[in-house]
């Protein structure tokens, strides 16, 4: 019985992820260029900005912005969807007694898809700076995936679950979401907080793995106490989350 | 055989909050949020009031009223979608939720990958839609059509596909909410047919139609809801009789009313 209930589980969630990347990919030529495109255009633009307009000078900046923007779309990108999530499959939701949460997980999973699939743009930079892959990613990549994600569920898990009580969240989350790129180190370093400003890293729950990633892509030593403290974010977060959705959901089928 | 029914309404009240959060401005949601995600105390329409029947295993058994009458709200209740605001619902056996045909089919998806996709939100896991693929894209007899895109689909052809897969779900109990109109004469022949060997394998059926003749042909009983409430619970004949004699009346259906008060009563789940 609880055999079949997990092999369910995951069945659900791999059908709604499919289908997501197969209806996502079906009508448009570029297809997974799409995906690519947005970050380094992002990339390009600070790149003029901050390296040429400012002339502030960052050590393989190209490399930097790519290595710090990509796992962000993650968040972004996440964050953003999981407003929507409940409203945009009222019929499903109001006719059908899955579990809802799988609509969370499957999209949240989408953007991680998005994510590995930029993972080999981001080796090419590194090559073109003469840095290689080691053997730390064997640990690292599950370990910061299942730690950023922690962090995402439990953030979309809240997010989703108000916005079906008080749509103008969506908004909020945009305004918000754009906030918080600017509060974490992506377009610049950890140096330039010059040490006054290190609160922002521990009060910021993405930053320890953001700034995991980009060690990990620079070949620099991790800061494993920044990562630890996204890792006890995340379980608070996808705690406090999951038990606000489990109290709430019942709702969803008559609000959507 | 003297069982228990399969399912059990008892004295079931279902009131709807009739006005979302959004419309109360910024300093009453401060206020009213903690009240508003316990149910609290904002105007509820009742769209179910103090109802109670039985269905017995093996019935085939009508839900029926006029628009708004409470008909939906009552399948969503059995399905387990909602809870309700007081009373309780006992089911027995496994639901399957039949409100809509093709949940959760995509357009751009081809109807066979529709198919794993319908079968999977409809409560299959994917060996088990896998091992019926070829006995659905038989019973749907869409041809070559089932590898184009479903928005290339007339409507009658995808409520085909969604009623293929439907039946081949395996429920104790069958719900079905409108949705035997479509499709062509002999499509609606073989889902009857369909729903007469589920009959005779001892599943429940309950749906919502419109058609009173089909509801005097196949079903056993049915139930008359009226504003909220039940009017008549008796052999399907007899409540389709007293449907059509109530809706020759002046006055149909008292207007609905919207309660004030919080209400008293806790939500209460049992399943068995
Ligand atoms: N999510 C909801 N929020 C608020 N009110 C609702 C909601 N769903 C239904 N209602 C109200 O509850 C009443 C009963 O609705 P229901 O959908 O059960 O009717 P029905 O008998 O199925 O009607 P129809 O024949 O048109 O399908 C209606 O008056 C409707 O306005
Ligand atoms: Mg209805």
């Amino acid at each position: 019985m609880i055999a079949r209930s997990l092999e369910y589980r995951r069945d659900l969630i791999a059908a709604l992820l499919i289908k997501e990347l197969r209806a996502r990919y079906k009508r448009t030529v570029l297809g997974y260029a799409w995906s690519l495109l947005n970050p380094l255009a992002m990339a390009a633009i600070y790149f003029v900005l901050v390296n040429r307009i400012f002339a502030v000078q960052i050590k393989n900046y190209p490399l930097v912005l790519v290595a710090g923007l990509f796992p962000w779309q993650w968040v972004a990108n996440s964050v953003t969807s999981s407003t929507m999530v409940f409203i945009a499959n009222a019929g499903l939701i109001r006719r059908t007694s899955f579990p809802r949460a799988a609509l969370l997980v499957s999209a949240t999973l989408n953007d991680l898809v998005h994510y590995l699939a930029s993972v080999p743009v981001i080796i090419g930079f590194m090559l073109w700076f003469g840095i290689y892959p080691d053997a730390r990613w064997i640990i690292f990549v599950p370990l910061l995936i299942v730690v950023q994600w922690a962090v995402i569920m439990g953030i979309a898990f809240i997010i989703s679950s108000c916005n079906v009580f008080f749509r103008d969240l969506e908004r909020i989350t945009t305004i918000g979401v754009t906030l918080w790129f600017y509060m974490t180190p992506i377009i610049y370093t950890r140096d330039m907080l010059s040490g006054r400003h290190d609160y922002l890293l521990i009060v910021n729950p993405v930053a320890g793995v953001l700034l995991g990633w980009r060690s990990l892509f620079m070949g620099e030593s991790i800061d494993l106490m920044l990562v630890l403290c996204s890792a006890v974010w995340g379980a608070v977060l996808l705690s406090v989350g999951y038990a606000f959705y489990r109290r709430v959901q019942w709702r969803f089928a008559e609000l959507v | 055989m003297s069982e228990l029914p399969v399912v059990q309404f008892r004295s079931v009240t279902k009131a709807y909050a009739s006005r979302a959060l959004s419309h109360v401005g910024a300093k009453g949601l401060i206020t009213s949020f903690p009240t508003y995600l316990r149910q609290g105390r904002s105007a509820k329409f009742v769209a179910l009031r103090d109802v109670s029947f039985d269905i017995a295993r093996g019935e085939r058994f009508a839900v029926i009223g006029v628009n708004g009458a409470g008909k939906s709200t009552t399948l969503a209740l059995i399905a387990r979608v909602m809870r309700p605001t007081s009373g309780t619902i006992e089911t027995r056996g496994h639901v399957c939720p039949l409100l809509e045909l093709g949940a959760g089919f995509h357009p751009d998806l081809s109807g066979r990958e529709n198919v794993t996709l319908n079968g999977v939100l409809l409560g299959m896991t994917k060996r088990e839609v896998r091992a019926k693929t070829a006995s659905i894209l038989d019973f749907a007899g869409l041809g070559t059509f089932i590898d184009e895109p479903l928005r290339t689909y007339s409507a009658g052809m995808s409520a085909r596909l969604g009623f293929a897969v439907a039946v081949h779900l395996d429920p104790d109990i069958l719900l079905v909410d409108e949705i035997l109109a479509v499709g062509d004469a002999s499509f609606q022949k073989k889902c009857l047919d369909r729903i007469n060997e589920f009959h005779k394998r001892g599943v429940t059926f309950v749906m919502v139609s419109h058609d009173s003749n089909m509801v005097r042909t196949t079903c056993d009983r049915a139930v008359l809801l009226n504003g909220g409430s039940v009017h008549m619970c008796d052999r399907a004949d007899r409540v389709v009789d007293e449907y059509h004699r109530l809706l020759e009346q002046p006055r149909v259906a008292p207007a609905p009313t919207v309660e004030q008060k919080p209400s008293e009563g806790k939500a209460c789940l049992t399943q068995s």
